[in-house]
């Protein structure tokens, strides 16, 4: 990654939506023309310790075959991405060395069924858990050996129908040390399940008062409590929350407005909706310049401490990290920018390619990778604009 | 088809093609364009506030048809893909608000200026209650796509009599039509 520069971040707008998405495209071409003169301060609901920003460049990167990325984890030095690839629907998986790029991929399934997101989990004992469609599947790290269980079917609330046809999938998974089962929710529901590998059987851990989905995450505390997140149920639209389920009671509290959560040394990292990032209680800090973020924002904490988003707008990346002291680095990307585009209301006002991000993976050393649903496919020999996967360095 | 959104400035549309779908023609990069020679193609375009993506999900055999759907799912708060009925979601929109106005179009394109034509397409069935049908789907089920639609909205945009012209033949109004050149 080259480092071309570094300022401080922009300053968060507010307002109206679409006057302000109008107002910032305009104050994203100016700070990006002058971004290695201008110093700023930036304006947060709570200050952090330091700022700043550091402008990086595309070239390098890895590239992986393009597709879904159905789920991605990070476990040791090591990250894993689940793939539904472009053009042939095969189910693969990834290992990604996060220390130096290496990696190495497997095909799960040829043709798979389409579906909607899936999940991974480590247990810690060399085997990497899957969830996607029907199945729970469990990959032995070192040697590949495959074992699948098929999932019950859904409850008659969650199986797919007109409103949502992709109900019922699995969907995020995550490994519970306390009691050495999986925790995996599904597309659609309203329940937090545990799958127990001995039996072979799926269990309610309880009821949520949110409907899960492909966006939904779980992150486990320190206290054993489990953050899940969703949609409020009964609201009309897509409504940001999370459920915390306190163990063994298996009480919940509802937290509004919650979209992201993961689990950081100091405790949970929550995301809302508005861009505000808090760690463990610690005084919110707004990190998306006042633009509302998209459901499935990428969103990962590391073993450090740190807690990184990643939000496209602008015509630029901005990879955010909320270190453990509280210190906010931003590293910025430009997007390739494209001639104007025409649509039935005239040109789009967004002249630039998407890289379509779709998660991160911290590499414990303070940095982390962007991944990308960009790749390589066997459909068109095309060139790529973007990387499957970008390392992103912060300044110290 | 598809969906557009704040006022047509972003969309998620899908549909057959060949020749070019691009952004830009002399720079045809993974993202920026997809292009087929003597063959049709299914695509997924989409534009957001993060920028433009055009994606070749595979060929489809000339004379083929399908049924797909873009629809909102609102338990992720994304716009979602289906190239086929019951199977085969591709894409997600997941920034886009909670509305959008419904699309059915066939689009021509010539670089140099030169003449094309505008290969026939039909849209829908003429049975307004099956599947195949142009019809929306909203708190109360379905609905057709047709002239007592009250409670939802679709896009309204018509270059029948731009130059070249072609012609849209409107079987079953609304619900069922083609398009050609005229």
């Amino acid at each position: 990654m080259d480092v071309i520069g570094a300022s401080s971040r922009p300053l968060p707008a507010s307002g109206g939506r679409w006057v302000a998405r109008v107002a910032l495209a305009l104050l994203a071409f100016a700070l990006t023309a002058c971004a290695t003169l201008a110093g700023r301060e930036a304006a947060h609901t709570a200050a952090p310790l330091h700022s700043g920003e550091t402008v990086a460049a595309w070239p390098g990167g890895i590239m992986l075959p393009a597709g879904q990325r159905a789920a991605v984890l990070t476990s040791g030095d090591s990250g894993w991405i689940l793939t539904l690839e472009l053009g042939t629907s095969n189910l693969i998986l990834t290992t990604v060395s996060l220390s130096d790029g290496g990696i190495s991929t497997a095909i799960l399934e040829e043709g798979a069924a389409g579906s909607v997101g899936g999940g991974l989990a480590s247990d810690g004992a060399g085997h990497l858990w899957i969830t996607y469609a029907q199945e729970v599947m469990r990959v032995d790290e070192q040697g590949g050996a495959i074992r699948r269980w098929s999932l019950p079917q859904p409850p008659p609330d969650a199986t797919s129908s007109d409103e949502n046809l992709g109900a019922g999938n699995a969907e995020a998974a995550v490994w519970d040390e306390g009691v050495g089962a999986l925790l995996l929710v599904r597309n659609g529901d309203h329940r937090l399940y545990r799958f127990d590998d001995a039996t072979g059987t799926v269990s309610v851990v309880v009821s949520l008062p949110i409907t899960t989905s492909y966006v939904s995450r779980i992150a486990i505390s320190a206290d054993e409590s489990i953050v899940v997140t969703g949609s409020e149920t009964g609201a009309r639209g897509f409504s940001p929350s999370a459920v915390r389920v306190s163990t063994p009671s298996s009480t919940n509290d509802v937290l509004h407005n919650i979209l992201a959560a993961c689990t950081t040394q100091l405790g949970l990292a929550e995301l809302t909706s508005t861009g505000d990032l808090t760690v463990s209680g610690l005084p919110p800090i707004a990190i998306s310049q006042g633009t509302a973020l998209p459901s499935n924002v990428p969103f990962a904490c590391d073993p450090a401490g740190d807690a990184f988003t990643a939000t496209v707008a602008n015509g630029r990346v901005t990879v955010d990290r909320l270190s453990a002291a509280g210190v906010l680095s931003v590293t910025t990307l430009p997007l390739t920018q494209t001639g104007g585009i025409h649509g039935f209301g005239g040109t789009s006002p967004y002249h630039w390619l998407d890289p379509r991000i779709v998660a991160l993976l911290p590499d414990g050393a303070g940095g982390a990778w962007l991944v990308s649903e960009v790749g390589t496919q066997t459909i068109e020999e095309l060139t790529s604009a973007y990387p499957s996967m970008l390392h992103v360095g912060f300044p110290h | 088809m598809g969906a557009q959104f704040n006022s047509d400035t972003t969309w998620l549309q899908t549909g057959w093609f060949t020749g070019t779908i691009a952004e830009n023609w002399t720079n045809c990069t993974f993202l920026s364009c997809v292009r087929r020679n003597a063959s049709y193609g299914r695509y997924v375009e989409n534009m957001t506030s993060s920028g433009y993506s055009v994606l070749d999900y595979g060929t489809v055999a000339l004379g083929s048809s399908t049924t797909s759907r873009v629809v909102y799912n609102s338990s992720s708060g994304c716009w979602e893909v289906w190239l086929t009925y019951s199977g085969g979601w591709v894409q997600e929109d997941c920034s886009e608000p909670t509305t959008g106005e419904m699309v059915v179009t066939t689009e021509v394109a010539s670089n140099s200026g030169g003449f094309v034509t505008l290969s026939p397409a039909s849209f829908g069935t003429s049975d307004p209650n099956t599947n195949q049908a142009l019809r929306l789907h909203g708190a109360n089920g379905w609905e057709p796509w047709d002239t007592t639609l009250t409670a939802r909205y679709t896009e309204r945009f018509d270059e029948r009599y731009s130059t070249p012209k072609y012609v849209v033949s409107n079987i079953k109004a609304y619900y069922y039509t083609e398009a050609y050149s005229g």
